[in-house]
């Protein structure tokens, strides 16, 4: 956990995020080896090493980019904020998704929380770039990492639904810290913050009395016109986070494969339209949608769309 | 709009934003597939398109044009039922019945992709459609035996 290295001493990949988990506190680290060891021992072989990357060069990758050593509190930050951002750097590790890496694979320090890749997902930039078009606030973040609905930014979908399934073990003070952090990441005025919301706010009403689409109206709008307030309706579509990021995977990938909670949880749920629409059908709707946003036009939407659907018939 | 449903081509004459299944009910009295929800969530409404499972509530007739339909009346007839059909009247599986059509038609899709799908391939697939009479095992049984019927064994 601290060091990357087995009990031989040989470097570990940082597959493992050792690179956080050498945040966490040694009383933490007790306390997890402590909780493990009353665990049900099983016999499994490990499995042959496959990765084509020779464990020496670990130990170069850590000397460049592997910054051992416990959280510091930063003096100047509240006792709440600190026990966040211990717990966002350490143990959460949510700069292993939401930081970009550079091509060696480590997270740029030069960019923490400016949204990164995770499988076939973006992960949103947490920074004063976030995209979702209502700012965050403490609150917001608060009860969306506790329940995986914001009502006016998003449902959890893709690898952040297990994210809040875990999460959903956690007190409310360490939930509360970390939303506290993670709002102080983005550093906009209170009054840049209050402009952007209303722009979106207003987007969205003027947005829910455009037709046009013929896909949209048929497929989506019955949900998603109603806004979340009201019985069987959904988000906003112009407020949701997803329409504004760098890419148009995630609302691709939403829109084909639906949200479906994991088996036997309860959770949001949307339907899948992957053998609705086709190929050229999706394209043009995730085109319209973008147009909702206020955003630039996404370059080659068409492309994203074979990458996403690749494999089907 | 023209329309292919079981391999019968319709001329269609309403809005590009008209759910099929109102289509297929009130304009071509194909009444097996139903009207549930009305938001894609109870499955009620699956039809197939092309081979794939569709809610038919939340599907704009607009993006179907060339794609062939299949409802259970293209499965077969009262007098000549189709294999997924006798699998689900042998296994007794409807209670109230309202959401078999979309539970057959979603099996259907299944086993056409999949021939060879386990039950388990069956539960998964079938996920999307509701049952509130609780009827499951019953349905998931039939499609376990429309699979054995439509790979040829009696």
């Amino acid at each position: 956990m601290r060091e990357g290295v087995d009990q031989e001493g040989r470097h570990l990949y940082p597959a493992f995020p050792y690179d956080h988990f050498t945040k966490v506190s040694d009383a933490d680290i007790d306390a997890l080896y402590a909780f493990i060891m009353t665990r049900e021992p099983v016999r499994q072989e490990n499995r042959r090493n496959s990765v084509p990357i020779p464990r020496a060069f670990v130990g170069v990758w850590k000397s460049r980019y592997f910054h051992p050593g416990e959280y510091q509190a930063e003096p100047g930050r509240s006792a709440q904020w600190n026990r966040g951002a211990y717990l966002v750097q350490g143990l959460g590790h949510c700069g292993a998704c939401h930081t970009p890496r550079n091509k060696l694979g480590a997270e740029r320090r030069d960019a923490a929380f400016a949204g990164g890749e995770v499988d076939d997902w973006h992960a949103p930039a947490l920074n004063s770039a976030s995209p979702s078009p209502v700012p965050w606030t403490v609150d917001t973040l608060q009860a969306y990492l506790r329940h995986g609905v914001a009502d006016l930014h998003a449902v959890t979908a893709g690898p952040m639904q297990e994210v809040v399934h875990d999460l959903s073990q956690v007190a409310d003070e360490d939930l509360r810290a970390i939303a506290t952090y993670i709002a102080s990441l983005d550093t906009r005025s209170d009054e840049q913050r209050a402009r952007a919301r209303g722009a979106a706010l207003d987007r969205a009403a003027k947005a829910k009395a455009m037709h046009g689409n013929p896909i949209y109206d048929g497929s989506c709008a019955d949900c998603h016109n109603r806004g979340r307030g009201e019985q069987g309706g959904a988000l906003e579509l112009p407020l949701g986070t997803v329409l504004s990021l760098p890419t148009p995977r995630n609302l691709a990938l939403i829109i084909r494969e639906g949200i479906v909670p994991p088996d036997g949880e309860r959770g949001a749920w949307m339907p899948a339209f992957a053998g609705m629409l086709t190929d050229g059908q999706l394209t043009d709707l995730l085109i319209y949608l973008r147009a909702l946003s206020g955003q630039p036009a996404w370059p080659d939407v068409a492309r994203e769309v074979r990458h996403i659907s690749r494999g089907d018939r | 709009m023209k329309l292919d449903v079981n391999g019968r081509v319709h001329e269609v004459d309403a809005d590009p934003t008209t759910p099929l299944l109102y289509v297929l009910r009130d304009g071509l009295q194909l009444n097996a597939a139903k009207f549930g929800c009305g938001l894609g969530q109870c499955g009620a409404c699956t039809v197939m398109a092309d081979g794939d499972a569709i809610f038919s509530c939340i599907t704009p007739i607009s993006v179907l044009q060339g794609r062939r339909i299949r409802t259970v009346e293209g499965l077969g007839t009262v007098e000549k039922p189709g294999a997924m059909q006798r699998a689900f009247i042998e296994m007794q599986a409807a209670q109230c019945g309202y959401c078999i059509p979309g539970m057959m038609m979603r099996a259907q899709a299944l086993l056409e992709r999949k021939p060879d799908a386990s039950e388990s391939d069956i539960r998964a697939a079938l996920q999307p459609n509701l049952c509130r009479c609780g009827t499951h095992m019953r349905i998931v049984r039939a499609a376990v035996r429309a699979a054995d019927l439509l790979r040829g064994k009696a």
